[in-house]
């Protein structure tokens, strides 16, 4: 299945390389969050926002479908 | 005997414009421990030397000049100052903090606070070194540029002097007027027309005294540490990397970017706008402070074309999305141009893009028609536009100019019940580039700010709720905010009282807040103040004196004239958004704002129904009113 990424201003230097013309990365069906960091070898434990589809998601085990996409950013928290 | 100070210089000073009086006044050691320095002892001067219903811009009004002991340039984040005054703005709370070297040389100087009062027949500015007072004459800087006017008064003074100046925006009386400091300003809430209208151009600091610290030894220990954590931090490398204009990419994705007035909260621009930013306009990071080991700031230029920009200390996240998302300009360069024109007029950036914003969406509604406009199409994303707007507002220039000057509320209070919706605010004050429909918490903290809905007091919620930031606060009740969705909006009220407590400490030490994301905490602030005064703080005792400020800036609000209903939010900015991605997400709607707030008021501890502090809370905390 292809799950869209968008790894945005710290996170982009991981992104180089890896992800398709279409904004895509292949993953075997049944695939997490965590799967999707661990492709782009994203340190687990670095303090970043995760969005799905737009929605929330913090739980490194939520299982991400066909089609889906995920934006990995930090909150510089500009003010 | 009087108790041994230690940590401050110990001396208020207080200049009387009116009639050139300069008086050097002791502490109030009791008033110190409940409200330590920054904007805790300025709104205790605020409250008890201003009275109410004072016109902001009378003589009756004082512009507050706050430290505290953590104001040295050696503490993590501790280059700051803190003016407190009535906003002219809002009429209510006002205060604005900018960072530099000012803060800890004012303190060199001999004074952890300067009072300014009254009024100067003609313009003058001020001049402190070491106990000297000087007032000297202003009117040759009429007109000029802050860079000018600055430069002016380094060559009459010495170079040794720091001078913290009003532009043209301040002399014009632009009710968002900030008080500049090279490029960083004291911007949000009018401090800038406050000291126009006294006549007060600059004022001027050196100084080389040191203050004594009761425990030397044990402060070097805790900022060692301190520092060494904040030098391997994550989210420091992206500061300095990135700055705070970093964050549009993700704050687009987010549903966190004002667009077109808050018609919408994302654009889906946000990566080309800071792609572009970062490929041809920033030129390198610079620290705000000399010593400061995160360097958040951007030298920014524009090098070619019309909108040729020199190079300077500008262009943060809230200037870059009020010139380019809030009004839908596409021209980056243009948006940094406008960031350099705010800084030279001295005006604030946010409320200068909020008002073009407004006014953009006033026009397209017919309600500004070019009769007011001296000929001018004021269309959504034109740059030229935005730029010539800039100018005209500092300057009052034209219907448009002036009455932009004033603010979207009054703005909108001329134009008429038609232009309210359009006139995006809180307490009066324009909001900044942040979306409550990215995090609901930051809903609350938008309708409780004292000082309206800012960008500075907010920003604990948002990193709470949309970034995920707790800064040590779960220890005092903050729960782990991964467990949490940020569209919830139950328990929202709740944690935001801790977080309010917590957020604010920074602007009572007058320390940067950046660094409580960057590992500073507030247990490792509470332990450089035991070391610096001796006295035997405890986290709990400075969230008190958080809770303590926010309590007393409310009761003045009260007494200004504020109620609850002051707490309420633009509907435009409950409801779902009018385009882009969050278009079809109903979620991020505000469901029930007034049970966000009830709940908030009760956590608070003040009348669920009127959110006013009741006597009980006031005599629990210690408060005379």
């Amino acid at each position: 299945m292809n799950i869209k990424v968008k790894l945005l201003t710290t996170f982009k230097k991981y992104g180089e390389g890896k992800i398709s013309e279409n904004g895509t990365i292949p993953l075997p069906k049944g695939s997490t969050l965590r799967d999707v960091l661990k492709y782009f070898d994203i340190p687990l434990d670095m303090p970043k926002v995760l969005l799905v589809n737009k929605d929330d998601q913090q739980n490194l085990d939520h299982e991400v479908n066909d089609g889906d996409e995920v934006v990995v950013f930090s909150f510089i928290c500009g003010g | 005997m009087a108790e041994k100070l230690y940590g401050y210089a110990g001396k208020l000073l207080r200049v009387s414009l009116t009639d050139g009086q300069v008086k050097e006044e002791s502490l109030n050691t009791e008033d110190l421990r409940k409200y330590l320095g920054g904007v805790g002892y300025g709104t205790k001067i605020l409250y008890d030397e201003v009275p109410a219903g004072a016109d902001p811009l009378g003589p009756e009004n004082k512009l507050i000049l706050t430290t505290s002991p953590l104001t040295n340039n050696y503490i993590p984040g501790g280059g700051s100052i803190e003016f407190c005054f009535k906003s002219p703005l809002t009429n209510g709370w006002g205060e604005s903090r900018c960072g530099g070297d000012y803060g800890p040389t004012l303190r060199k100087a001999g004074y952890d606070f300067l009072v300014v009062e009254g009024r100067a027949d003609e313009p003058v500015y001020l001049a402190v070194s070491n106990d000297k007072v000087e007032l000297r004459p202003a009117a040759h800087l009429a007109g000029k540029t802050v860079t000018e006017r600055t430069e002016i008064i380094k060559n009459e003074l010495g170079p040794d002097y720091l001078t913290m100046v009003i532009g043209v925006g301040g002399e014009n009386l632009v009710k968002y007027a900030g008080v500049m400091f090279g490029g960083r300003s004291a911007g949000r809430c009018g401090a800038g027309a406050v000291m126009g209208s006294k006549n007060l151009i600059a004022i001027a600091v050196k100084g080389t005294k040191n203050v004594e610290i009761a425990d030397p030894e044990a402060l070097r220990s805790v900022v060692r540490e301190t520092m060494a954590i904040i030098r391997n931090d994550e989210n420091a490398q992206g500061f300095k990397e990135h700055g705070t204009v970093g964050d549009i990419p993700g704050v687009d994705e987010a549903g966190d970017l004002p667009t077109k007035n808050w018609q919408s909260n994302s654009w889906g621009k946000g990566e080309q706008i800071y792609d572009y930013f970062y490929n041809n306009n920033l030129v390198s990071n610079t620290g705000c402070y000399t010593g400061c080991p995160v360097a958040c700031g951007r030298l920014v230029d524009v090098k070619r074309h019309k909108y040729k920009t020199p190079k300077h200390d500008g262009a943060e996240y809230e200037t870059i999305a009020a010139f380019t998302s809030f009004v839908l300009n596409e021209n980056v360069d243009a948006a940094v141009h406008c960031s350099h024109l705010c800084n030279e007029y001295g005006i604030d950036t946010i409320s200068t893009g909020a008002c073009i914003a407004f006014a953009m969406e006033c026009y397209e509604n017919g309600l500004l028609d070019e009769s007011k406009l001296d000929g001018l199409e004021i269309n959504w994303g034109d740059p030229d536009v935005v730029v010539k707007l800039v100018h005209m507002i500092a300057k009052r220039e034209g219907y448009i100019g002036d009455l932009l000057a004033e603010g979207v509320k009054r703005a909108s209070d001329i134009l008429g019940e038609a232009s309210k919706e359009f006139a995006i605010h809180g307490k009066g004050l324009e909001a900044p580039a942040h979306d409550p429909r990215s995090g609901k918490a930051l809903a609350v903290t938008y309708g409780t700010g004292n000082r309206g809905m800012c960008h500075i007091h907010p920003v604990e919620a948002m990193a709470w709720d949309s970034g995920k930031k707790t800064f040590g606060l779960e220890k005092h009740g903050v729960p782990d905010p991964e467990t949490v969705h940020r569209w919830d909006e139950e328990g929202k009220g709740t944690v935001v009282k801790v977080l309010q407590d917590g957020g604010v400490l920074p602007d009572i030490f007058t320390t940067c807040k950046f660094f409580l994301y960057v590992g500073a905490t507030i247990e490792a602030y509470c332990r450089m103040l035991r070391a610096i005064t001796g006295w035997d703080f405890t986290e709990e005792e400075l969230l008190r004196i958080g809770e303590r400020t926010i309590n007393l800036q409310r009761v003045y609000n009260f007494r200004e004239g504020f109620t609850a209903a002051d707490d309420d939010l633009p509907k435009r900015m409950k409801s779902v958004p009018l385009f882009g991605d969050y278009a079809d997400k109903e979620d991020c709607a505000i469901k029930d704002f007034q049970s966000m707030l009830r709940e908030y008021y009760a956590a608070r501890g003040w009348d669920v129904e009127t959110g006013r502090p009741t006597p009980e809370k006031l005599q629990e905390l210690g408060i005379e009113v």
